[in-house]
């Protein structure tokens, strides 16, 4: 159980433990590292601001993703704008494969982005996508299964071929 | 294999420190004012910042306008902040701006607040300066290496940009020592008998400092670190105002074969770069204070003040006034770019500039300093658009002046993408649109910055790679599936055009004037491969390249070497220091991970070290040893690049031996004979011995 009385004790560990999460996500989202950090913020003060209760863990997971998802709409109005930024070629990464694969995900349109993200890499269920995005299941397969077609013409392989 | 790489991908992105850091004191503080507020008020409240939010949305430059005051200051030519009232409303305008002030936005109302994607300051600071610190690369003159020869002996400089103007790095010699800045401790090491390398000296840093790169000249060792500021409790605004970093300077002084500390100079901000010049330094550093609920009353007049202390003059810290805080009245930025200069071997007190504004990357001249800074701008009419900011200010002695400013579209790569000739400043930009189509161009500014000529829509829907600028003529590397290499001829400054130009596979990511007509490419190789859906290029593994300019209208490349597989890497591509290069000794020598591939899916890292190559024009370029500093093949596999302590950093020579240095150890090398002669252990101070 989430108390919310010691919330300000456990501030450092919830940054600690979230931080990546809120700015992967919102890295996803926006394609710009700026927009991202800003986000990063406003979506712990949001939840200082609200203190809000938590079930368990995994609503204080999904709290967060809600809140860095809906910090992210209100960014871009324009879904054009929002499709077409490109992320810069500047993220260092170990390898030339995970550079490609990441910004052949980047390259995407933000919808597909933040699900790759949510299925891959936070390993949610479709259902679980569903009722955190708040969108039906059936949207959620089809642009899962689109995405991947996507990244399949970009790279070789794709998403599921292993 | 892709779904892995995705996961490890995502994992390798992380957010910084000091943002976290950044969150948690500002969660703090809100914490305190959050007393629960009744509905009504809170949704007025909401209304209300809604309405302010987007009116400043809709006004803001005009609102920064009103809010400035039009005094000129004379001696930088340019209007001051002047007083508290100002400085406040600036930076709260800025803050109010980001739509983050907590206090009154409710939840729900986020999804139709406007908010503009404004340009967070600490994220210009922290990645701008990282850029900006390893990027680079361009002309000189008449420089075409980095080799001063000098009566007694000779040993290599840093790989620069300009002759005679230093840029600082983790390592220097002088001829006798070498200063290895590593693993957070600076080294010094007697190398003046390579078969018996000494550890003289090895200086450590408090805790809240970090070192990052360092000067030497004659006499003095200068080491340049950031410094995380510990909150002043006294001040009214305690723990409130957000600026965390110093950018310090501390100089030793040489004497008696020992470096003995002598002298502190702080100035406000995170390092960004900087340059030397003969005896004289000059540091730039970017800050962003941040005002996140605090209101005027709960802060002191002068608590907006930004700091700087110089032990030559007093150990204590000096406030700058309001009015001697200049803003560029373009400039929508609400952070602080701070010049310090000083000469190293004068007792004047450090000569501190403070703007309002913030820069990505920095040319220096022996002349001129010019600070550019990439800007995005979004416009429901033409879109999305980048922008180039450059402040351009001369250099006088241990001051500096204002001299100008302009605006270019398109976006810098690096300090190699500007270059100054004649009087003439020349930038390569590249512009995207919102269509993510890019377009490159040349343009021309004069002395005070007017443009003079633009040469434009060079090589669409590709983008640059590498820029040198060599006397009046530009190279210029772009590439999407080939590498055009341009030769443009800027010699006529109102009608630059392109002379000719070379497709190969692959890209340079850094070009090296090998003498007139030459220039060496360090890049990489790729193969257009074509699948069901079309075709695509893939990365293929290191290369270099002999490009032959001698006919401009007809760019040659004469020679290529091929390095490992795709995933190999070396720190040049990214930094220009990290080259070793010497014409007279004919080295070419950098640090390199190589990685090959045994069958289409796997591949091992087969080598970590410093590869030393010969070149000349009849035969091309040769392989003259590989070194590492590794012992056992296995470690190889482990050493997932730059994290490992005996990956090789960087390569210097004195005189006829070549040191390889990681952060364990330094290992000499003969040059003729390339046999190891001697190494020491930079923990242990021992010979390293084989087993």
């Amino acid at each position: 159980m989430y108390d919310a009385s010691n919330q300000t004790k456990n501030l450092e560990d919830i940054v600690e433990k979230y931080a990546d999460m809120v700015y992967r996500l919102a890295l996803a989202r926006t394609n710009s590292k700026q927009n991202a950090e800003d986000i990063f913020q406003e979506v712990f003060l949001r939840l200082i601001k609200k203190n809000p209760l938590f079930v368990d863990e995994e609503h204080e997971k999904a709290w967060l993703i809600r809140v860095t998802i809906n910090c992210t709409k209100s960014l871009f109005n324009n879904s054009f704008v929002k499709n077409t930024i490109p992320l810069d070629q500047d993220i260092k990464f170990e390898s030339q494969e995970k550079h490609d694969v990441y910004y052949a995900v980047a390259e995407l349109p933000q919808k597909y982005r933040t699900i790759i993200y949510l299925f891959y890499y936070e390993k949610y269920k479709i259902n679980e996508i569903s009722k955190i995005l708040n969108i039906n299941e059936a949207t959620i397969k089809t642009r899962l299964s689109r995405a991947r077609e996507r990244i399949a013409k970009k790279l070789k392989g794709g998403f599921e071929d292993e | 294999m892709n779904k892995k790489n995705y996961i490890e991908a995502n994992n390798d992105i992380k957010v910084s420190e000091n943002l976290k850091r950044k969150v948690i004191y500002e969660a703090r503080n809100m914490k305190k004012e959050n007393k629960s507020r009744n509905l009504v008020l809170k949704l007025a409240g909401s209304i209300a910042v809604f309405l302010f939010v987007f009116s400043i949305a809709l006004f803001n430059k005009e609102k920064i306008v009103d809010v400035l005051p039009q005094k000129i200051n004379t001696k930088l030519n340019l209007p001051t902040v002047d007083n508290f009232d100002t400085m406040y409303d600036i930076l709260s305008v800025k803050y109010d701006n980001n739509a983050i002030k907590g206090d009154v936005i409710l939840e729900d109302s986020v999804e139709s607040s406007v908010a503009t994607p404004g340009l967070s300051l600490d994220s210009i600071v922290s990645s701008g300066s990282l850029n900006s610190a390893n990027s680079s690369t361009s002309s000189s003159d008449n420089r075409l290496e980095t080799v001063e020869k000098n009566s007694d002996t000779d040993y290599s400089k840093t790989n620069v940009q300009i002759e005679g103007v230093d840029e600082a790095d983790i390592v220097k010699t002088d001829g006798k020592n070498i200063y290895y800045l590593s693993d957070e401790r600076l080294v010094i090491v007697d190398a003046t008998n390579p078969e018996k390398l000494d550890i003289k000296q090895k200086i450590t840093f408090a805790e809240r400092i970090d070192p990052l790169e360092l000067y030497v000249t004659d006499n003095k060792l200068i080491v340049i670190s950031n410094k995380t500021k510990k909150y002043d409790t006294t001040l009214k605004s305690y723990n409130r105002i957000f600026n965390y970093s110093m950018t310090v300077a501390t100089v030793y002084n040489l004497k008696d074969n020992n470096a003995e500390k002598e002298r502190e100079v702080e100035i406000e901000g995170y390092y960004n770069s900087s340059r030397m010049i003969g005896d004289n330094i000059y540091i730039v550093a970017n800050d962003t204070k941040t005002l996140y609920g605090v209101k005027k009353s709960e802060l002191d007049e002068d608590e907006l003040k930004p700091t700087y202390r110089d032990t030559a003059i007093s150990e204590e810290y000096k406030k700058i006034d309001y009015n001697e805080i200049y803003y560029f009245e373009e400039d929508t930025t609400r952070s602080f770019l701070t010049i310090g200069s000083f000469n190293v071997n004068e007792k004047n007190e450090v000569n501190v500039e403070t703007f309002i504004g913030s820069g990505d990357t920095i040319y220096c001249s022996q002349n001129n300093l010019y600070i550019v800074k990439t800007e995005y701008n979004y416009n429901t009419f033409s879109g999305y658009k980048n922008y180039t900011q450059i402040y351009k200010f001369k250099l006088n002695g241990e001051k500096i002046e204002y001299v100008a400013e302009q605006e270019v579209e398109g976006k810098v790569l690096n300090q190699f993408s500007m270059d100054e000739y004649n009087g003439y400043f020349r930038i390569v930009t590249t512009e995207y649109d919102s269509s993510y189509e890019t377009s490159n161009s040349v343009y021309i500014l004069d002395d005070k910055l007017n443009k003079v000529s633009k040469l434009g829509k060079l090589a669409e829907e590709e983008r640059v790679y590498s820029v040198r600028f060599m006397g009046a003529k530009a190279y210029v590397v772009t590439y999407r599936e080939t590498d055009p290499l341009f030769v443009i001829d800027l010699s006529d400054v109102k009608a630059p055009k392109v002379l000719g130009e070379l497709k190969i596979p692959g890209y340079s990511d850094y070009l090296h004037p090998y003498d007139e007509n030459h220039l060496i490419g360090f890049g990489e190789e790729s193969e257009v491969v074509k699948t069901n859906y079309g075709t695509t290029t893939k990365i293929t593994g290191m290369k270099m390249a002999l490009f032959d300019v001698t006919d401009p209208t007809n760019p040659k490349e004469l020679f290529n070497v091929k390095i490992g597989d795709r995933g190999t890497y070396s720190e040049l591509l990214d930094n220009h220091k990290a080259l070793l290069f010497s014409k007279e000794k004919n080295i070419i020598a950098f640090p390199i991970s190589i990685r090959e591939y045994n069958s289409k899916y796997y591949y091992k890292n087969t080598f970590q070290g410093a590869i030393v190559y010969s070149l000349d024009l009849k035969n091309g370029f040769k392989e003259e040893i590989k070194i590492s500093h590794m012992l056992d093949a296995k470690d190889y596999n482990y050493s997932s690049y730059r994290v490992s302590d005996n990956c090789v950093e960087r390569i210097i020579y004195i005189g006829n031996t070549l040191f390889t240095l990681s952060q364990d150890e330094i290992k000499a090398t003969d040059l003729t004979s390339f046999k190891e002669i001697g190494s020491i252990n930079l923990d242990t101070g021992y010979e390293v011995t084989v087993y």
